[in-house]
């Protein structure tokens, strides 16, 4: 490999390199303001004029095998598909998955969760819960990422009925549904932290 | 000893001049990923340094024996966290050894191809961070470009940006997505853009060849008695590349180069670093051309998940599962040692399996863990200011160094 | 008495100016080094909900001012309780006060009285500034010893040596200018380059002492310690250096000691090199074009086209030192200390020789 370090005498004058070097950023500030007045002009929208992302006025769009927060699965009554078989939760390596299992009342179905809590403080979101589950009752398509802030510990246990909500959410809104109502409980949340209600 | 020696040179030094003794780090702002630098310091000049680690010290090791051996995947992404799929390649090769399988060629070129996009990610972010700590902030961001552009092929691929957790003992999770391979050029053309402005703010520019040239210095022998292995290795002199000299996965298909600096000072390890993810790109487009069709792991009912329509149709695959499932795949006892070219140099897994499919027991040996014990011979009688350029190019992870 | 009260309003005039100006430079800096960088920037902050295009200036100049001045005023235990304070005042007021001397307009005139537009009419104006200047450092070894760190220590020392060190380089930069124009009142120097060169090539300093510029430049970005020269604040090496043991209200006032110093340099770079106030073509009493078209122009108007010349030169070299700051990688102390003395000082010297040899040929 060649080694770049022998610097010619227009090199050591330190000025040319420090002219090419402004080139380069100066080029990007030139082409990124361009671009931000022409978008502000309501011009060229789809030229970014930033690589970074608005979060969340704009947002990326997860792509189809993002691993998201978690959902449990219904079957076409309404009812959960978990059969309380406890493969997530020993497939689990974060033991964040809490399953307490129940006597369904109707004689056809053997088992059903009573409990079933995602502990999202400790789940690391590896899809191993999804990869174990023998009857695709837990799912993680929800294409939205956990939610990152709350007032206390147990807002961010999630019980089985908000990972059953999930997919009615995902059933009746589409795919970008949950990301959308998870903004509105953070702004929701913001006015609560601002009122000082706790 | 350290003391010792800080005395003794204390004592022939000019009277008047009095060795200051400075803690750098844990809370520093070039000491990231926790470190702690204990400097003796004449002035500006380093009469002797020694580096304290083990802030991220998390028990990687030990936790390894009280899992499956689909657990611990999880537990790699979390060593060198710039570059998980390396590591997640690593203990999937490492087990596959153990269990005396292969797996199916399209999940190895997989594993190829992911490992050196990850690769890729890994020097960008080193380029990137040593350069904004020498005071080029621009060129961090654009490298941060690059490197985004790659987490977001790795989190179509994996479903995670960082924490992938995408092999698993025999194969891999998922199937690359449609339109891959289209998508991973298209991101090279931009990665080429991002080199070329980096090349140009800094590659000839004098102050930086005058921080980076003739700094941190580690001759041939030195870096090879340390145990320094990867681009450090390399700067000095050693083309010792374990997809060179060891094979694993099917870098013996691709033809690619090993560059080597001469001087083994932090320009020629930034130089190298450069140059392999040039390399890299010339791997990956080849890789993309030879990746057959097929399956993605293995098909061995005793070490893969069964398909799920077997699990849910009929009662010899859940059953399969079930047992898979709760028990984890059993490997044979036995010991083996696999090492695979992580983004700062050899990243080797010893396994010990005594067949109750749980490891008997994990050892890592992470590549930057030599470079920092070699930082304090690099670093000796050099300035304050080469600490920061040293110690990036050394690219210490915590995770990965202490474990 | 009506002078005294003439001065007192451009003094107020001028300290307000170029305190409102530090302060928008930390805006284009900061939105500015975003846009370079690929990036938005501050943009969240927005008075009674969000503005229709938010472009960060009440995130950097409302926003941010308020959160560093109401935070908790740091001061180290066993540091210097007096000096700690003291230091932060006496890094500002010289950065403050060094500005009057430079004109910002040539003459106006209101009714029969002729206003000079300088703040203090000043027959040694550079050396003034230079002085000035040179004081700054005192604040920053002060801050640097009475923090009682060792980090700020190290950056106070750094500090001290790169600012003597370049003083020298500085001063001999100007020298030449000063030998060429063959005075020290800036106002004087501003209106000497109001002559065209063959007629078409303005006056300026740089076009008789381009070599001056290039020293003058680089000794002033490192006098006004900002990146590649920041070695006494260097982030990744000495954490904040002299001011890592402040916060709140002084940490904000260091941080804008920096911007008032790159002010200044750009304002004695416009002033010494590029004509100052001067626009090519524009006289006292109107446009003399090349082949002798003239156009009258009213005094007031002449003035305000020249005070906005002054301005929009002062703004392009503090938005260029921002540039500079964002694209290079800073020095160490070593290199720096030889780039001070043995390249910008012999190169100082000699370009004395070479102006003197010039003036004597042209004037024999």
């Amino acid at each position: 490999m060649k080694r770049k370090e022998e610097m010619t005498w227009l090199e050591r004058m330190y000025l040319p390199e420090v002219l090419r070097g402004l080139t380069v950023t100066l080029f990007h500030f030139g082409r990124n303001l361009t671009l931000h007045i022409l978008h502000s002009l309501g011009m060229a929208r789809d030229t970014k004029a930033a690589y970074s992302t608005q979060y969340p006025e704009e947002r990326k769009r997860y792509p189809d095998t993002y691993r998201g927060s978690h959902r449990l699965t219904l079957k076409e009554d309404g009812a959960v598909r978990c059969t309380a078989c406890f493969l997530c939760a020993t497939a689990c390596p974060a033991n964040c998955i809490h399953i307490e299992a129940g006597e369904h009342p109707d004689p056809n179905v053997e088992k059903y969760p009573v409990r079933y809590e995602i502990d999202t403080l400790r789940c690391i979101y590896c899809g191993m819960c999804v990869e174990a589950c023998p009857c695709d009752a837990i799912r993680m398509d929800t294409y939205v990422h956990p939610r990152i802030w709350g007032f206390s510990r147990t807002d961010f246990i999630e019980p089985k009925e908000i990972l059953m909500g999930r997919s009615h959410t995902l059933a009746d809104g589409g795919r970008d549904s949950l990301m959308v109502q998870m903004l509105e409980s953070y702004k929701a949340g913001e006015k609560r932290a601002m009122l000082g209600d706790k | 000893m350290a003391e010792a020696l800080a005395r003794q040179l204390e004592d022939t030094l000019d009277p008047t001049s009095e060795v200051m003794s400075l803690q750098m780090g844990p809370s520093h702002p070039a000491t990231h990923g926790t470190v702690k630098f204990n400097l003796k310091l004449d002035g500006e000049k380093i009469l002797d340094m020694d580096v304290e680690i083990g802030y991220l010290h998390r028990g990687f090791e030990k936790m390894c024996e009280q899992r499956t051996w689909n657990h611990v995947v999880p537990y790699t992404d979390r060593l060198n966290y710039i570059s998980p799929l390396i590591n997640n390649a690593g203990f999937a090769l490492a087990a596959e050894r153990l269990l005396d399988i292969q797996a199916p060629e399209r999940c190895q070129y997989i594993r190829m191809i992911m490992s050196e996009i990850s690769r890729m990610a890994d020097h960008f972010t080193c380029l990137g961070m040593a350069a904004a700590e020498a005071g080029a902030i621009s060129v961090a961001f654009y490298g941060l470009e690059a490197r985004e552009t790659l987490f977001d092929i790795i989190t179509a691929v994996t479903g995670a940006r960082l924490t992938v957790s995408y092999a698993r003992v025999g194969g891999v999770t998922q199937d690359l997505p449609e339109g891959f391979a289209e998508r991973v050029r298209g991101a090279f053309k931009d990665i080429r853009a991002v080199m070329s402005d980096c090349d140009n703010l800094l590659s000839k520019n004098r102050i930086f060849i005058e921080r980076m040239s003739g700094v941190g210095v580690l001759s041939k022998e030195d870096a090879i008695s340390y145990g320094v292995t990867g681009p450090l290795l390399r700067a000095s002199g050693v083309a010792y590349d374990v997809r060179k000299s060891d094979p694993y996965l099917f870098y013996d298909r691709v033809d690619f180069d090993v560059p080597t600096g001469t001087e083994g000072d932090n320009y020629d390890r930034f130089s190298v670093r450069f140059e392999e993810i040039r390399q890299s790109m010339r791997i990956i487009d080849q890789a993309l051309d030879q990746i057959p069709e097929g399956p993605v792991r293995v098909d061995d009912p005793r070490i893969s998940l069964p398909q799920k329509k077997d699990v849910y149709g009929n009662i010899e695959g859940l059953m399969n599962h079930f047992k898979l499932v709760i028990e984890g795949v059993k490997i044979p006892p036995g010991e083996v040692y696999q090492a695979v070219e992580g983004g700062n140099g050899e990243l080797g897994f010893y396994l010990v399996s005594d067949g109750s499919g749980r490891p008997y027991r994990v050892r890592v040996r992470p590549p930057c863990f030599f470079g920092m014990a070699a930082l304090g011979q690099m670093l000796k009688g050099y300035m304050i200011s080469d600490i920061i350029t040293t110690f990036g190019m050394v690219n210490m992870i915590g995770g990965e160094c202490d474990r | 008495m009506i002078d005294i009260a003439i001065s007192a309003i451009l003094t107020v005039f001028i300290l307000a100016n170029i305190m409102n100006l530090g302060g928008l430079l930390l805006w284009v800096e900061r939105k500015g080094s975003a846009i370079l960088q690929d990036r938005i920037g501050a943009n969240r902050a927005a008075l009674l909900g969000k503005l229709p295009i938010n472009i960060g200036i009440i995130n950097t100049l409302v926003a941010d001012p308020i959160k560093l001045f109401t935070k908790e005023d740091f001061v180290p235990p066993n540091a210097d309780k007096f000096l700690h304070w003291m230091a932060p005042i006496l890094a500002m007021v010289p950065a403050l006060i060094a500005f009057i001397a430079i004109p910002f307009g040539d003459i106006l005139v209101i009714g029969e009285r002729e206003i000079n537009l300088q703040a203090a009419n000043l027959n040694v104006g550079i050396l003034y500034i230079l002085g000035m200047v040179s004081l700054g450092v005192y604040g920053v070894v002060l801050a640097g010893w009475a923090s009682n760190s060792r980090w700020a220590l190290l950056g106070g020392i750094r500090a001290s040596a790169q600012m003597i060190s370049y003083e020298i380089a500085l001063g001999l930069a100007l020298i030449g200018v000063v030998m060429t124009f063959g005075t020290l009142d800036l106002q004087e120097i501003a209106r000497a380059q109001g002559h065209m060169i063959g007629g078409v090539l303005p006056g300026w300093g740089i076009f008789y002492q381009p070599v001056a510029f290039f020293i003058f430049l680089t000794a002033g970005i490192a006098e006004s310690k900002r990146i590649p020269f920041d070695l006494p604040e260097a982030e990744a090496e000495l954490i904040s250096g002299y001011f890592t043991e402040y916060s709140g209200a002084k940490q904000a006032t260091f941080m804008l000691v920096d911007f008032l110093e790159s002010i200044i340099v750009a304002g004695l770079i416009t002033t010494l090199f590029f004509g100052g106030w001067q626009v090519p073509f524009l006289m006292r009493d109107g446009l003399h074009l090349p082949g002798d078209i003239f156009y009258p122009l009213p005094s007031l108007l002449v003035t305000l086209v020249q005070h906005g010349a002054f301005v929009t030169k002062l703004a392009f070299f503090c938005w260029l030192q921002i540039m500079i700051r964002w694209t290079l990688p800073r020095f160490r102390y070593d290199q720096l200390i030889n780039l001070g003395w043995k390249i910008l000082l012999p190169i100082a010297l000699a370009n004395v020789l070479v102006t003197g040899l010039m003036i004597l040929i042209f004037q024999a």
